[in-house]
């Protein structure tokens, strides 16, 4: 990379960096994998730089596929325990801390319930505001499977246990 | 506050990210750490493309034009009548350390597992010796793992290095046929990026001595380069005009070192890199690489997490910590 191309990619890490962040940390079971995920994007951009027509796309189908090889790689290891909690943070402008905390493990669990296709169109339908058009083309599938694919995860996301109070209470609202 | 399920999700999402905020230091890592893979692979052969080339070269070159030095000599694959040879000082210390080299073993197993330290970094790079691929894992400045990748074919294999030649003419003409295999489009293309101005590529003014230089010592540091060729590479180096040797020099961790260095003014594409500084430092036990400095003048663009902005000299150190070698790809070292 030289120095104008150096800056510009730094530039484009300042702008979307935590957006991409925000983004592994919700297609990934823990922060340290989230960190890896999000660093290892960076790098791969880097050494595309040159030749990437639209990085903030490249880097959520770079998420998209690694989240995936991580995935079947853990799938063909031994299950690994979780003995304690690894000390996620929560939000702190939250106005209701308690709810915060008794909420926030069990948004996870669900999101680590999900598969990663609908667990990866949920974030990027709904974190990442993508149309339904957009995520289709960024994940190579089709309109239709987005939508069912939506539309499944939300049901999944809604019966949850600990999670189906919430959308009760706040869509009776 | 929310009313259908999707505001729900939207909500929850943002809520619970809304307080992340990833380190600055990253993009400049990120950034350091291309900087410091796109050197030492620019000038890794890319044996696959250029085999034919290797095995015309080797064939073909018998003496190399306008070297009156050790190039021509006794190890020459030409098999000639061996002329007689002074060599100076410097030249004594790289043909002892090439015999050092020649005797050492090939490495055992599959895998090269090599630690590597540089910029406060600390990585772990396991290279494939039969595919070349690497699998990189990495420490970050605070101690904790900060990095993980895979990069197939990052490397030749052992065989495409077992295949090279080891007579110094045709390996000099070799190393110099790959460069120029890998530098063959200097025309200008246009950016793929939208908006961006059409990248004109640097023009290289590089001597044959300078590839031969680049190439011969930025092959050093792979383990996967075995004895003989190891051996042959530091007798070519000891031909090219311009390498000062320090027997006994120290690397930066205070380990006794061979240092072999030049000042490599060809430049490079994309960035003004005149007047670079490169430095190997070897074990004199063993011949292997201890150390590689690059040593850039002010002005010359190099970004680093201590030099975020390119300004002033600045020194890119690798360290090689250890090569061991496995018969399967291990496990995260940095992982508790």
């Amino acid at each position: 990379m030289d120095k104008r191309q150096t800056r510009a990619f730094e530039e484009f890490a300042a702008e979307s960096g935590a957006e991409l962040l925000r983004i592994a940390i919700l297609l990934t079971p823990d922060p340290h994998t989230a960190e890896d995920v999000y660093q290892e994007t960076l790098q791969r951009l880097a050494a595309r730089w040159s030749r990437v027509d639209n990085p903030k796309a490249f880097c959520r189908r770079v998420m998209h596929n690694i989240v995936v090889d991580q995935t079947r790689a853990r799938a063909r290891r031994p299950h690994e325990l979780r003995l304690f909690d690894t000390g996620e943070k929560i939000d702190p402008r939250s106005t209701d801390p308690h709810h915060s905390v008794e909420l926030w493990p069990s948004l996870r669990a669900a999101l680590d319930s999900l598969t990663v296709q609908q667990r990866t169109v949920l974030v990027l339908r709904y974190f990442d505001d993508r149309s339904e058009a957009e995520v289709a083309t960024l994940l190579g599938i089709s309109v239709g499977t987005v939508k069912s694919t939506t539309s499944r995860a939300i049901a999944h996301l809604r019966d949850f246990p600990g999670l189906a109070a919430t959308f009760t209470t706040d869509s009776m609202l | 506050m929310p009313a259908t399920d999707e505001d729900i999700i939207r909500d929850l999402l943002h809520r619970y990210t809304g307080h992340v905020r990833p380190p600055a230091s990253i993009a400049t890592e990120v950034v350091a750490r291309q900087r410091r893979r796109d050197r030492r692979r620019r000038r890794v052969v890319s044996l696959a493309a250029t085999g034919a080339a290797l095995g015309t070269a080797a064939a073909v070159i018998a003496v190399v034009p306008g070297q009156s030095s050790p190039a021509s000599g006794p190890s020459s694959a030409s098999g000639g009548t061996q002329p007689v040879m002074t060599l100076t000082a410097d030249q004594r210390v790289l043909y002892h350390l090439s015999s050092v080299a020649a005797g050492q073993p090939q490495g055992q197993g599959r895998y090269a597992v090599m630690s590597t330290e540089g910029n406060q970094v600390k990585d772990t790079s396991v290279i494939d010796s039969r595919t070349g691929s690497m699998w990189s894992y990495q420490e970050g400045s605070d101690g904790t793992p900060s990095g993980k990748g895979y990069t197939p074919h990052y490397s030749p294999t052992e065989a495409q290095f077992g295949a090279m030649p080891t007579g110094l003419a045709a390996l000099r003409a070799a190393l110099i046929t790959q460069w120029h295999s890998e530098h063959k489009a200097p025309t200008p293309v246009p950016s793929p990026r939208k908006k961006g101005p059409t990248l004109v590529p640097r023009p290289v003014s590089v001597s044959d001595n300078d590839i031969v230089f680049q190439q011969a010592s930025d092959m050093l540091w792979n383990p996967l380069v075995g004895p003989g060729l190891r051996s042959a590479l530091y007798k070519v180096l000891a031909a090219v005009p311009g390498v000062k040797v320090n027997p006994s020099a120290r690397d930066s961790t205070g380990r006794p070192a061979v240092e072999i260095r030049r000042v490599d003014n060809s430049g490079l594409p994309g960035g003004r890199s005149d007047g670079v500084i490169y430095a190997t430092y070897e074990s004199p036990a063993t011949g292997a690489v201890l150390e590689s400095t690059a040593t850039y003048p002010p002005g010359s663009d190099i970004v680093t997490p201590q030099n975020p902005r390119g300004k002033g000299t600045v020194v890119d150190t690798t360290v090689y910590l250890s090569v061991t070698w496995a018969s399967a790809v291990p496990a995260d070292p940095y992982r508790g």
